[in-house]
């Protein structure tokens, strides 16, 4: 592992956040849905309401974007600022990560370029407030356990577990991954005693279950009790049950020619689309989306060859969390699959780097300028569109 | 391998769990104001039965409602939204012409059993069909008020299946299409201690 100077994260952060800040209160977006966000925000903070956002939203996201808007600013750029910041510090845990899993600098410099420049990236920091903070404390979580399994040093388990349960609060689908976590961990600890284990393992569980709970206490504190807490999560499920479709419906829409490399992963709109779909669409970076799937079969070809179990935890974190989303039936990989782009980012950082020396600096090369040239869209900056003419096309929106 | 750690942390993090679980409820019931003896309130209109709840310290309660206009469960999201853009006080919403909503906001009510007479239940029930959320003859529909729900019920209520001690907020021109034997049981001290009737006798 390459020693990690003062200056790397910085280098990394700056500008991760330049990318992300440049146009920031002028950029289109939810901005609609956020004066509901803001006042449920407000509501919830004040009184433990959980409307009107849906009742089902998690109140994490209430007290976090109320916290937000009182220190960074009660209007448009406050309420995207904690998202510029929060995936800007993904930007930077994620290069970590690769740092820690592959041992090398060129994963991990790939893995950032790739995801600084990622438009879903971009677009989801700057439009979007729960997500981000789910994926960045994700990421946390995956670093604290790393290091956790190979320093086993107690501050990094509990860190772990209070960035998981701080996740899953924003989104449980932040839970997919704390699962496998659990689960490969059980496996390398495989041949411990179980008072050993339990001693390790129980209070990561405990600070992860605080750390979800705790957002609850205002709504608690309004007359609902754990009943009610069960009854509630009980409807959840129930409502957004509904917006999951099967296998087949989910994967129709990707059978025609273009589908896969022009309308991966469900993002289908039969039809001509504005400007603001353009965005929407392009956030999926279908190119580099292309070679996620392949690059995360190696890493989980290359896990079992090499024994090494954290590296099958990111491939099968992958998997699980692109079928929870494909399975959807509302067009959720617009704007709730920011949690797959980092992994799939750190698969084909270290897939690349097992390249010769001159083919992956082409790579890195090639990666940076293909993210350059489709920031501008991802950014909603007003360029031309000629030079997009070709791209545009493919995905129907020009003479649709 | 991993070391050999002391149970004093494991311990530390359970109890930690185990005291929010026993806390939750505490405060959850902490809120809750029950009065020893019935109090029964006749009021001229829905805005002085708000004040008048609100004044008499109730928080946190179920509430039976009795009434027989089929919209008075409001349409939750429309409506959130419409003040979300309105309103730059970010102040409560609260309409007068809508306690159920009102009273929910401000806590005094955590759900709402509502419970059409017999001769309305058919258009309250056309009221819901075909939405998203079935319509049980048995069970009725629920539906959620900033997260507290609304049980809206087809038949008359079985007091039994409540917990505990209950506000029955009444509309007195109703009353007389309800089974005598149903109003008796629910506004008995041993049911609801907050009777709240609205409307000039």
């Amino acid at each position: 592992m390459f020693p990690l100077r003062w200056w790397m994260p910085f280098a990394v952060f700056i500008p991760s956040y330049l990318l992300r800040l440049i146009g920031l209160a002028t950029v289109f977006g939810p901005v609609e849905d956020m004066y509901m966000h803001v006042e449920n925000a407000f509501y919830y903070t004040r009184y433990g309401l959980l409307g009107p956002d849906n009742w089902w939203t998690h109140p994490a996201k209430h007290i976090g974007l109320r916290f937000a808007s009182v220190m960074l600013g009660n209007d448009i750029l406050g309420w995207r600022m904690s998202g510029v910041i929060m995936g800007s510090v993904a930007v930077v845990v994620a290069a970590l990560i690769a740092r820690r899993l592959f041992r090398s600098a060129y994963p991990a410099l790939l893995t950032a370029v790739l995801f600084a420049l990622d438009p879903l990236s971009i677009a989801f920091s700057r439009t979007t407030f729960e997500d981000t903070i789910a994926t960045c404390l994700t990421l946390c979580a995956i670093l604290f356990w790393l290091r956790a399994l190979e320093d086993d040093r107690t501050a990094d388990w509990l860190l772990c577990g209070l960035s998981l349960g701080i996740a899953v609060a924003c989104r449980q689908y932040a839970a997919i991954p704390g699962v496998l976590m659990l689960g490969v961990t059980l496996f390398v600890l495989r041949r411990e005693r179980i008072g050993v284990i339990a001693r390790t393992g129980l209070p990561v569980l405990g600070v992860a279950i605080i750390s979800y709970y705790c957002w609850w206490l205002p709504w608690i504190a309004r007359g609902n009790t754990m009943p009610d807490w069960w009854h509630l999560q009980y409807d959840s499920l129930h409502v957004q049950g509904a917006n999951f479709q099967g296998f087949g419906p989910a994967l129709m829409g990707m059978v025609d020619p273009q589908g896969w490399l022009f309308r991966w992963v469900g993002l289908v709109l039969r039809r001509p689309v504005d400007g603001r779909e353009v965005v929407s669409m392009m956030s999926s970076d279908p190119v580099i989306w292309v070679f996620f799937a392949p690059a995360i079969a190696y890493l989980i070809y290359r896990s079992i060859v090499r024994r090494r179990p954290e590296w099958m935890m990111i491939g099968l974190s992958f998997i699980a969390l692109y079928a929870f989303f494909v399975l959807a039936n509302r067009p959720i990989m617009v704007y709730s699959a920011l949690s797959i782009v980092p992994l799939g980012c750190l698969a084909v950082g270290y897939a690349v780097s097992r390249f010769g020396p001159k083919a992956r600096w082409a790579v890195l090369a090639a990666a940076a300028l293909w993210g350059l040239y489709l920031y501008p869209l991802a950014a909603g900056i007003a360029v031309p569109l000629q030079p997009y003419a070709w791209l545009l096309e493919r995905v129907h929106t020009v003479g649709g | 391998m991993i070391r050999k750690r002391s149970w004093g942390l494991t311990i530390a993090a359970l109890s930690g769990v185990v005291a929010l679980m026993i806390v939750s409820p505490v405060i959850g019931g902490s809120g809750r104001t029950f009065v020893e003896k019935q109090r029964s309130y006749t009021v001229g209109s829905a805005a002085e039965a708000y004040t008048v709840l609100r004044q008499a310290g109730v928080g946190g309660r179920l509430m039976v409602l009795l009434d027989e206009r089929a919209n008075i469960v409001p349409r939750v999201y429309d409506r959130g939204f419409e003040w979300s853009l309105s309103d730059t006080r970010y102040e409560p919403p609260f309409q007068p012409l809508n306690v159920t909503g009102g009273l929910i906001e401000t806590g005094v009510a955590r759900q709402v059993y509502f419970v059409p007479p017999p001769s309305a239940r058919a258009a309250v029930k056309q009221r819901y069909a075909g939405r998203w959320d079935s319509v049980d003859d048995v069970h009725g529909v629920d539906r959620r008020f900033y997260g507290a729900p609304v049980h809206v019920l087809f038949n008359d209520l079985d007091p039994a299946v409540l917990r505990e001690k209950v506000v029955v907020y009444a509309r007195r021109d109703v009353l007389d299409k309800y089974d005598p034997a149903f109003l008796k049981r629910v506004m008995s001290p041993d049911v609801a201690d907050v009777v709240v009737i609205v409307g000039a006798p």
